[in-house]
């Protein structure tokens, strides 16, 4: 491209270690122009956040750039020397990074970090940094910037501190900033903004960004163009609508079919086989061969160049139209429900249900000690994580909860496996009231017909138990089965879940986050459970993973007949799997409906506001209307309806009168007065 | 758990040679050397019956004639007192090597006690949390407002009261252990407290609570070994200052009785004589000790920077 | 803020209080005063007119509520050995050791703090290798053993320092130095190495160590990545998150040199508090010893609450009214 901004050629980085020398990001190219947001995508040790920090200069000993060049306005700047490439960063360069917790300096004010690096890139008295300083506050969206000019880092919340981070990059001008994952860290409604901000101020700059992502989503909405990265290498380029809307390569049309949709029903989500290879496993040839269902004996030999077809460049020797005998593309077609003939309703019996929560109350009491309580004149402050719960969950049924940090699902999930005490309520499993259950013993037939799926792949597992003997644990304590027949038992769990019997002998680093997971459904599948309560069991997992995992839970429920209760804050997975949806906010269910009215036609001013905030990938280059504000402090939450200062349809009962969930006759459940009204 | 014993630690052991630890182990020339120092002083240490040419302490053996004999290096000196006598006519080397024994012989024993106790409360607090926690961690407050030392002192000297004098020579050595063993729980139980606090709220012990295991289980078969590990660092660099410890207790009077000797109490012994230029006597002992204990603090040092990951793959 | 400081407070009184009851209980439970006092040969009479005059026959808490007053007066009875009122031998001593361990202190951050920082700095650095191993084997060598080595070469083999004592010393009030002589100053030098060693490896490992840590940290990334110079990321930012952690550190040990000063009193003779306790455990001087362990507790818990103090003004963390107890 001539005339680009920045422009990477052959870039190649490597890792030196005791196993011979690593190659964690192999001759890529790509350019990016003046203005254009260009967005790098792939799953985690993809290589693409190497990527933007060998860019800037920042790679972490021991790795460092072995070929290649990076040119920035026509001067290279990877071999630079170190202080010179100090002029390049900030004021040429500008970077954010994820974590807002920890990318600002806790002792320092914003304000302080901001006049420096003003100070230092621009050269103004202090006066004139800080007039830039507050005017930048105000830019990224920051209320009242001059007093909160002079507050700490802790005082901000996370999505306020990102627009700090953003404000920081932006401090000089320059012309292009690197984000590496900037949204990851923050709740969806808050994405949303921080997305928006991006969005906004690279325009009215005119800056250009490199945006690293895993998040689909948010590349469709904010990116012109797109690299998709593999294995350290790029296996497609080009527009970004052209590619969400028919992608080239079979990694990539995987990827868009595994992605569930919060638009349609879908019965089915494509499932790419298999995982990434790691850095010191990477095939002959081109990297996606061993899971590539159209790949042929070219494939497994020569890596591929990147083949120009229309606007995209694909790295695929299927694309190569020298080569005359080729398999054909793979069809990475997610099964529609519009193509499937509908199934035999499930097992929704309509007798006792299998779970009830009534008025469940949970609270945390987070009040200083005592003593300071009484010098400072200050009352008892409980956090009310659940504050009026009520549900029943029928056999064979999959119900989700769902909702942003903080509104107490999770706390729900513990309340039912008795992790936390209630404080008000009744909760119900199969008629067994939990008030009356006192002595672990009396807990003891109802904990085998209930088990959990964690978020965290990394600490359901302990590190220093052998998967066979994690998964065996539930089957020893409940006296199922000894010896040999102990040991069938694991493998039978093993292979149902996706793993292989030699597995079992495995310690859990050793495992990918996908194998985790099916080893955490293995062991959750001992005990022969009804229930399986689901806390984010994908988040933490890539996406061609996260398919992976959803679709094996749906074939495990078809096969052991079980009901789950789902928790997420992913919408279009709810979407997937549940039958019907409950949204809580601060505690408090706001709307309960049947998967397809929730999504069709959607109550609640939350609900609607939730699935806006979704960045979606078929809505390419969509303006979307953020949610306004913050989610609330649940110390101090607002009076009546929890929802009204955000909410646009506020009125007055709806800040003093605490709206109950009430039948709307679309068949949806919603707790809002406006609703009532028919507002 | 059942299952193959030997096929376990079999595995363990090929994993353990493999490991990154043990490759860098094999490559760094300090931890060889460090290593090799060590285990030569605490075999010469432990064979010290068998590789002393001499009984020190046994008094039918000594000859005042001998006594004040420089190295053998010097004038006077003479081979078969290779490092020179003191004022009894004692074989320096030979007090060296039986010497060193007691010393090691506290030290780790001490540590070993502190190990115990400290875990256990750590876990305890750890776990239990709430009113437990408290009461622990106050004690270790209070504990924590004196420097070691002086709390070593203090049992030791109150221990000296109490106890008749005819017992005391017999378990001085224990009480000593005990002493140092009690000054030293609390960075034990502090680590591991922390680190249980930590893993009390990860999935898979809450997992297994789901399941329905008993926590006392829960503490000691989930729990215990996913915080043991920086233990034993902390151990290792615990076991040279519990030594240094008991060479000072013993230097100033209130350690090892005078009838089992230690490097501390051998100095102690042949300060006296430094001004009358029988360095030997003092010098000899001293650098045994700085040997010793720099050995275990260098392996200790590497240890915890080795297992310390690090920016990279 | 107010209700921070108080609980702090609290806690101190209360363990001050635990410490006052352990000593107070040696007094009870360990020897035999009287015995001690009158020898073998006293009189049933004299022993009685003692044990009143003590008050011994009353019951144990009144004992202990006139052990506190007592000692909230600075009365901690009369020395066993000396026959003198302890807190008179206290005072006397009190300045040769402040003295001592104050230098030691100075010497220990003002060599310590530079020279951790530019290990961190610059790690590969020649010099930074030495003195990492040079600590190394500072942290191996007892004090006692440094200091006799230091006797050995500087007194014994050199003759340039003395080997014990404090030299002349010119009395201030109720204070006596030996700052403002020669022969003191030259007294001075080998004892305060001794001290001094030890800590200063202590807090140059320390700051080290601490330092590297916050090297490693996002935002310190951040500000290279803001294109900051070496300077301010270094000297602004990583020091000052660095000195945090160290400061409670560093001033715990601080404390502790007190403690370790009765091992260099016992090497050069110093005519310290040190020595004095030294003195006391071997011939059983109980209140000798019980109040020296309470001078040191109160010490540790003023340092702990100053430490304390600076921590809250220093991290603005705290300041948010949240106090986090142990």
């Amino acid at each position: 491209m001539p005339n680009a901004l920045l422009q990477v050629s052959h870039l190649r980085v490597e890792f030196p270690t005791r196993h011979g020398v690593l190659t964690a990001v192999d001759d890529v190219s790509f350019d990016i122009a003046p203005g254009e947001v260009l967005g790098v995508v792939g799953e985690s040790g993809a290589g693409k956040s190497l990527t933007g920090n060998a860019v800037i200069g920042l790679l972490e000993p021991p790795g460092r750039i072995a070929g290649g060049e990076i040119h920035l306005e026509g001067q290279r700047i990877d071999r630079l020397p170190l202080q010179e490439m100090r002029h390049v960063r900030g004021r040429r360069i500008g970077s954010v990074f994820q974590d807002p917790l920890t990318s600002l300096n806790p002792l320092y004010t914003i304000g302080q970090q901001l006049t420096e690096t003003i100070q230092v890139h621009l050269g103004l008295s202090a006066n004139d940094a800080r007039r830039r300083a507050v005017e930048l506050l105000q830019e990224v969206g920051i209320a009242a910037p001059e007093q909160r000019f002079d507050q700490y880092p802790h005082e901000f919340s996370g999505g306020m501190r990102q627009r700090v981070v953003i404000a920081l990059a932006l401090c000089a001008n320059p012309r292009l900033i690197v984000a590496d994952e900037p949204t990851t860290a923050l709740d969806v409604s808050i994405q949303a903004q921080i997305i928006a901000v991006l969005k906004r101020l690279t325009r009215e700059h005119d800056t250009a960004v490199m945006l690293i992502t895993h998040d689909m989503g948010v590349i469709a909405e904010i990116a012109d163009r797109v690299a998709v990265m593999y294995a350290g290498r790029i296996i497609e380029i080009g527009p970004t609508r052209e590619m969400i809307n028919s992608p080239r390569h079979p990694y990539t049309m995987g990827l868009m079919g595994s992605i569930p949709s919060i638009k349609e029903d879908v019965v089915r989500l494509v499932q790419i086989d298999g995982a990434m290879p790691r850095l010191d496993a990477i095939p002959a040839g081109c990297a996606f061969n061993p899971r590539c269902p159209s790949a042929f004996d070219r494939c497994r030999s020569e890596r591929p160049p990147l083949i120009h077809v229309g606007a995209m460049g694909v790295a695929c020797w299927l694309y190569d139209s020298s080569i005359d005998t080729k398999p054909n593309l793979p069809s990475f077609e997610p099964v529609r429900a519009r193509d499937v003939q509908p199934t035999e309703p499930s097992l929704m019996n309509i007798e006792q249900p299998l779970l009830e929560l009534r008025d469940v109350v949970c609270h945390y009491d987070v009040s200083s000690p005592w003593l300071n309580r009484r010098i400072d004149h200050r009352p008892r402050q409980m956090v009310k994580a659940v504050d009026g719960v009520s549900f029943a969950l029928r056999r064979g049924e999959t119900m989700a909860l769902v909702g942003e940090s903080g509104c107490g699902k999770s706390t729900v999930a513990r309340l039912i496996v008795g992790l936390s005490r209630l404080n008000g309520g009744t909760i119900a499993f199969d008629g067994a009231n939990f008030a009356t259950l006192k002595s672990r013993a009396d807990w003891a037939p109802l904990r085998r017909r209930m088990q959990m799926i964690f978020q965290d792949p990394y600490a359901s597992l302990n590190p220093r138990w052998r998967a066979a003997d994690i998964i065996a644990e539930p089957i020893r304590l409940y006296g199922l089965a000894k010896d040999e027949a102990l040991q069938r038992r694991v493998d039978e769990l093993l292979v149902h879940a996706g793993l292989s019997p030699r597995d079992g002998e495995k310690y859990p680093h050793e495992f990918s986050g996908g194998q985790r997971q099916r080893v955490s459904v293995a062991r959750a599948l001992a005990g022969e459970p009804d229930f399986l309560i689901c806390d984010e069991p994908t988040s933490a997992l890539a996406i061609s993973t996260q398919a992976q995992i959803l679709n094996l839970m749906k074939d495990l429920q078809e096969r052991h007949k079980l009901t789950y209760l789902f928790i997420s804050h992913n919408l279009a997975i709810v979407r997937y799997l549940a039958d019907r949806v409950a949204v809580m906010y601060l505690g408090r269910i706001v709307e309960m409906a049947p998967t397809a009215t929730l999504f069709s036609r959607p109550q609640h001013p939350y609900t609607r506001m939730l699935l806006d905030a979704v960045p979606d990938v078929e809505m390419v280059g969509r303006a979307r209307m953020p949610v306004a504000g913050e989610i609330p402090n649940p110390l101090a939450p607002p009076s009546g309806c929890a929802f009204h200062p955000r909410c646009p349809l506020a009125n007055g009962r709806c800040k003093t009168e605490v709206p109950m969930l009430k039948t709307v006759p679309s068949g949806s459940d919603a707790a809002c007065h406006a609703v009532e009204e028919g507002r | 758990m059942n299952g193959t014993y030997l096929s376990r630690i079999t595995s363990f052991f090929y994993r353990a040679c493999n490991s990154e630890l043990a490759y860098r182990f094999r490559h760094s020339s300090t931890a060889i050397v460090a290593a090799l120092v060590c285990l030569v002083c605490i075999v010469g240490t432990l064979l010290a019956p068998w590789l002393a040419p001499h009984h020190p302490f046994d008094l039918k053996t000594l000859d005042l004639l001998d006594s004040l004999l420089p190295p053998f290096w010097l004038q006077d000196g003479k081979s078969s007192y290779p490092l020179g006598t003191d004022n009894q006519g004692r074989d320096i080397f030979s007090a060296i090597l039986y010497g060193a024994r007691i010393s090691l012989f506290v030290g780790v024993g001490s540590v070993f006690f502190s190990l115990v106790l400290g875990v256990i409360l750590g876990l305890l607090a750890g776990y239990a949390g709430g009113k437990t926690d408290a009461f622990i961690m106050r004690v270790a407050d209070v504990q924590l407002a004196f420097p070691a030392i002086l709390i070593a002192l203090l049992i030791d000297g109150i221990a000296r009261l109490l106890i008749p004098k005819d017992a005391q020579e017999q378990i001085a050595l224990y009480v000593l252990i005990l002493a140092i063993g009690f000054s030293g729980w609390v960075q034990y139980a502090r680590t591991v407290r922390g680190s249980t606090m930590v893993e009390k709220r990860k999935e898979y012990v809450q997992a297994a609570h789901i399941i329905g295991r008993h926590p006392a289980a829960i503490m000691f078969q989930h729990v215990l070994p996913n915080v043991i590990g920086p233990v034993f660092i902390i151990a290792t660099l615990h076991i040279g200052t519990a030594v240094i410890t008991e060479a000072t207790l013993s230097y100033l009077g209130i350690g090892v009785p005078p009838t089992r000797p230690s490097l501390g109490m051998l100095i102690r012994n042949g300060n006296d004589f430094l001004f009358s230029g029988e360095w030997w006597i003092v010098v000899f002992p001293g650098l045994m000790l700085v040997t010793m204990v720099l050995s275990i603090n260098v392996l200790g040092n590497w240890l915890r920077e080795g297992l310390n990951p690090r920016a990279g793959l | 803020m107010i209700a921070f400081f108080f609980r702090r407070f609290l806690q101190a009184i209360v363990v001050m209080l635990a410490v006052g009851f352990i000593a107070f209980s040696l007094f009870q439970y360990v020897g035999d005063p009287v015995m001690i006092m009158l020898g073998q040969d006293a009189t049933v009479m004299d022993r009685a007119r003692l044990t009143r005059e003590l008050e011994l026959d009353r019951s144990f808490i009144v004992q202990f509520i006139h052990f506190v007053n007592n000692a909230l007066h600075g009365e901690f009875g009369i020395s066993y050995r000396l026959g003198r009122p302890v807190a008179a031998l206290i005072a006397e001593r009190l300045p040769a050791t402040l003295e001592l361990a104050g230098m030691a202190a100075l010497l220990s951050l003002l060599i310590g703090l530079p020279v951790g920082v530019y290990a961190a700095l610059r790690p590969h650095w020649w010099f930074t290798r030495f003195i990492m191993a040079a600590s190394l084997i500072g942290v191996a060598i007892p004090t006692f053993l440094v200091g006799i080595f230091l006797i050995m070469i500087f007194a014994v083999q050199l003759a340039w320092l003395p080997s014990f004592g404090r030299g002349e010393t010119v009395v201030l009030g109720w204070w006596t130095t030996g700052l403002l002589t020669a022969s003191g100053l030259k007294a001075l030098i080998l004892p305060t190495i001794t001290l001094g060693l030890f800590q200063t490896t202590l807090i140059m490992r320390l700051v080290r160590s601490e330092m590297l840590e916050v090297l490693r940290t996002d935002y310190i990334k951040f500000a290279h990545a803001r294109g900051l110079p070496e300077r301010n990321i270094y000297f602004g930012h990583a020091l000052k998150n660095t000195l945090v952690p160290v400061i409670t550190i560093a001033g715990l040990q601080l404390g502790s040199i007190i403690a370790f000063s009765v091992i260099t009193e016992t090497v050069f003779q110093w005519p310290g508090m040190g020595l004095l306790f030294i003195q006391a455990v071997n011939t059983a001087d109980i209140p000798v010893m019980a109040a020296y362990l309470c001078l040191i507790a109160l010490v540790f818990i003023v340092i702990n609450l100053v430490v304390d103090l600076l921590y809250y003004v220093i991290d603005p963390r705290l300041r948010i009214e949240r106090d986090t107890a142990s």
